[in-house]
């Protein structure tokens, strides 16, 4: 990953703007990656005191320095250094320099302490050339680590790297982010929101646009609420490609940025569903072919059936702040009384993930949720109370759409 | 019932009720979660106001114990000490206490643990004090240490670890602990460090440190996050009776005529630029200007490089490294400690007169080596750059050289301090080498303005 202080950005009207490579900048960019990596693949087996002069006497302007220094930080991140001394450098140094320290003390007044004869003393007793004892002395240093591997890839996708890692570093200053995030099935907003709990970050569901794919997130850290600190910058670097796994979102970060720590805002967008990262939130309907096979079959199967009910894929998040959420696979709306059942498939993966659906429903999920869960989990329908405003309906094999019905019939009365 | 939680650093109050009310103001509505939240640094604001009201609560929030023993070997402390400890109990556990290096900081700190009896945290800067306090904690306590840090990741009721762990893993451990130390407490004002403090619920707090001033006048903060100053004695009202007696000589030297050419051509190509843009470094923003400016252009850039270079052979000279080499033969039955600004040099001086070196990249096992041979003898002299300019423990040493240095007062306070501990009747001396007609001697100026050097 890049540090912040190699962030290629400009400050203008309280934003902080990525410079973008793009026509001969990009070229540029790429002209120097494909110079490192020829030095980087000529020089494997060099110690790193002789390969950073190397990359370091590649011809850049003042204006490219940063972008020089970048393109080196995630080729060095990418090399295998280790350091492969002939010697153990502890032990020879512990043994030169007590012998050093003995012919000290020993000296008369006026004399001179001879350095020349303590290496030369040391490097007979070890069958060693004197060259052979002053290259071994400090030869654990990082600058004596020798590369075993050079980086792979193309430069071209060293630069792309290069970019995705730039929007990461300025996330490493930035205090809280609101997402707009549209997942295109149930199962990618549940990976985002595990990553977001597994980096121990807090989020608020804001109100959702009408009429808008998505979800509104705000999200930063439990202390966030006390003081404006870069503390969880670091997990909302890392929740960036849990992002671009998503089919589209646009992010806003609050930074605090520099050394004066102003406060700044930044923005970035993408998701594997957009080509070219639009300005734009994008708005892309849900796509069916995305759904997991026993959703899918289950969507096919009820509309053979004839129902009061329309279905279409769920686009929302239940949230109970302080509790938990879910997110529903598909929702059911009543064409009379408008009045709607979210289904939400948790399989047979955790029954963990159960309770915690029971938990949420009975500290006060207004939502009616039917959580269709497999036999395999051991879990009785009767856990959740008639009066409650969801229900569990546990399957063997496959989900059957008749149930389904029935039981969405019952929760919409 | 009003249930206490320690989450991520913070305190969360759910269920408060009608006891909302009672609440400090540190604690605040967080719509995320639906309860009440605070930073953890104020739970015991929180308990003593929940008491003080006999509002029933549930404490699941503090993880920490009483420890199951005191000191098992005792030390009869020195007057001031026990004033410190006196003072630090009648400011209810909360307080720093500034005593110069040498004066006995640590047994301090071993005494309040001793006195509160909870699971304690010790926060040092660097890894050579962690092993230190590891070692006067467990011979101490007789319990088992645990150690944060440096590639360990070891709790116990008597945890060490650095600074840097501590703002990292504090979000975790934060509940774990009755008591924090801050050790060269000096450090933790600041963006970062100071989450160490106030993602901690432990009550008891306690700083060390001979310096509390920082450049920044962030030592304001230190009240807030340990406490108010409970004790104060200068080096000069210590020395003789608890410090040793000591010296200080600034050695001029000369650069070679090589030398001068190279430096005057380069500090003239810097100075030129900086004239040029109308830069002013008796501004506060002078350098901050200066880096931003040598940055945009290839001028720039070679006026950096001309500063670095200019500053490199003051700082450097090679009349300096003769110097040393004369100093280190007339101490040659002495304890001496080099002091360089930078690693290079420090790694120069090790391989040219055959002396150990600890820098920030010398391993665990052999600083232990190198700073157990200086203690016994078998090494009369050692070089580093900046990892021990504070608190590591080498009671015999008793020469410090300083070839190179920055213009901070505390560091060279510091590195006074690596020399001044009470051994027998032992005069120490410091050494400070300067370029003459140098910048360097304005450095040297800046960081002597101490009444240690007056």
């Amino acid at each position: 990953m890049l540090t912040a202080d190699l962030v290629q950005a400009r400050r203008r009207s309280g934003k902080l703007h990525l410079a973008r490579l793009s026509g001969k900048a990009r070229a540029r960019a790429i002209e120097l990656a494909e110079q490192y990596l020829a030095i980087l693949r000529a020089q494997r087996g060099e110690v790193r005191d002789v390969v950073e002069p190397a990359l370091a006497a590649v011809p850049t302007s003042a204006s490219e320095r940063k972008l020089a220094l970048g393109l080196r930080k995630l080729l060095d991140d990418a090399c295998s250094w280790e350091a492969a001394p002939e010697v153990d450098p502890a032990e020879l140094r512990a043994e030169v320099f007590h012998r050093a320290a003995e012919a000290r003390r020993a000296l008369a007044d006026e004399a001179r302490f001879d350095r020349d004869a303590v290496v030369t003393e040391i490097a007979g007793a070890r069958g060693l050339s004197v060259e052979q004892l002053e290259r071994a002395l400090f030869a654990d240093l990082r600058s004596a680590f020798r590369m075993l591997a050079a980086p792979g890839g193309t430069a071209e996708q060293l630069v792309d790297r290069y970019e995705e890692a730039q929007a990461q570093a300025v996330l490493l200053r930035a205090v809280r982010v609101v997402v707009h995030v549209d997942c295109a099935t149930a199962g990618e907003a549940r990976a985002l929101f595990r990553r977001l709990k597994f980096q121990r970050l807090l989020y608020r569901v804001l109100p959702r646009v009408e009429d808008e794919h998505g979800y509104d997130l705000e999200i930063d850290g439990p202390f966030a609420m006390f003081e404006a600190s870069t503390k969880y910058g670091l997990q909302l670097a890392l929740l960036l490609p849990a992002l671009r796994d998503c089919r589209a979102f646009s992010l806003e970060a609050e930074l605090r940025w520099g050394k004066e720590r102003e406060a700044l805002t930044f923005e970035t967008s993408g998701g594997w569903g957009v080509a070219e990262a639009p300005a734009s939130t994008p708005g892309a309907p849900a796509d069916e072919s995305l759904l997991p096979d026993e959703v899918a079959t289950l969507l096919s199967r009820f509309r053979a059936l004839e129902s009061p009910f329309r279905v279409g894929l769920a686009g929302e998040v239940l949230d109970l702040p302080g509790v938990g959420l879910c997110v529903p696979d598909l929702v059911f709306e009543h064409g009379e009384t408008q009045r709607r059942v979210y289904l939400e498939v948790l399989g047979y993966w955790s029954r963990d993930a159960v309770w915690k659906r029971v938990e949420l429903v009975r500290a006060g999920l207004p939502q009616r949720v039917l959580f269709a869960v497999s036999a395999r989990l051991r879990v009785s329908e009767q856990v959740l109370d008639d009066e409650l405003p969801s229900a569990l309906y546990v399957y063997k094999g496959t989900m059957s759409a008749r149930v389904v019905l029935e039981r969405l019939e019952a929760l919409s009365r | 019932m009003l249930v206490l939680a320690f989450v991520g650093g913070t305190l969360e109050i759910r269920d408060a009720g009608a006891h909302a009310a009672l609440l400090p103001s540190a604690c605040q509505w967080d719509p995320r979660t639906r309860c009440h939240r605070a930073p953890a640094l104020a739970y015991a604001d929180v308990v003593r106001a929940l008491h003080a009201a006999k509002a029933p609560y549930d404490d699941r929030a503090r993880g920490y114990e009483e420890l199951p023993q005191g000191m098992r070997l005792r030390r009869e402390p020195r007057p001031y000490q026990s004033e410190a400890i006196a003072a630090w109990r009648a400011a209810r556990g909360r307080g720093v206490v500034v005593l110069p290096t040498g004066a006995g900081k640590t047994h301090v700190a071993l005494m309040a643990i001793d006195d509160k009896r909870r699971n304690a945290l010790v926060v040092t800067p660097t890894l050579d004090l962690v092993r230190q306090w590891y070692d006067a904690l467990r011979t101490t306590f007789g319990l088992p240490v645990g150690l944060v840090g440096g590639g360990e990741h070891d709790v116990r009721a008597l945890t060490v670890t650095t600074y840097d762990s501590a703002h990292l893993h504090m979000e975790h451990l934060g509940a774990r602990f009755g008591l924090l130390v801050f050790d060269e407490a000096h450090h933790l004002p600041g963006a970062s460090y100071a989450l160490a403090a106030r993602l901690s619920l432990a009550p008891f707090r306690l700083g060390l440190t001979a310096t509390p001033e920082r450049a920044d006048g962030r030592e304001s903060e230190l009240e807030e996050l340990i406490g108010p100053i409970v004790l104060r004695r200068d080096v000069t009202e210590l020395a003789g009776e608890f410090l040793a007696d000591y010296d200080v000589e600034t050695i001029g030297v000369e650069l070679t005529a090589d030398e001068r050419a190279e430096y005057d051509h380069e500090r003239a190509l810097y100075r030129g630029f900086v004239a040029r843009n109308g830069i002013r470094f008796d501004r506060p923003q002078g350098w901050g200007e200066f880096v931003m400016l040598s940055a945009r252009s290839d001028d720039g850039r070679r006026a950096m490089r001309a500063y670095q270079r200019q500053r490199e052979l003051a700082f450097g000279a090679k009349s300096k490294l003769e110097a040393l080499g004369e100093l280190l033969e007339l101490h040659r039955l002495d304890r001496a400690i080099v002091f360089t600004q930078d690693n290079a040099t420090a790694y120069r001086i090790s391989r040219r007169f055959l002396v150990p070196v600890i820098t920030h990249q010398t391993k665990v096992r052999e600083r232990s080596e190198i700073l157990e041979g200086l203690s016994q003898g078998s090494y009369g002299a050692i070089v580093t750059s900046k990892v021990l300019n504070e608190g590591v423990d080498v009671p015999e040493a008793n020469v410090a050289i300083v070839v190179s240095g920055s213009g901070s007062v505390r560091e060279h306070v510091q590195r006074l301090g690596r020399v001044l501990r009470k051994k027998g009747d032992k005069r120490a001396v410091l050494y400070e080498l300067v370029t003459e007609a140098t910048s360097e001697q304005y450095t040297s100026q800046r960081r002597r303005e101490h009444v240690a050097y007056r």
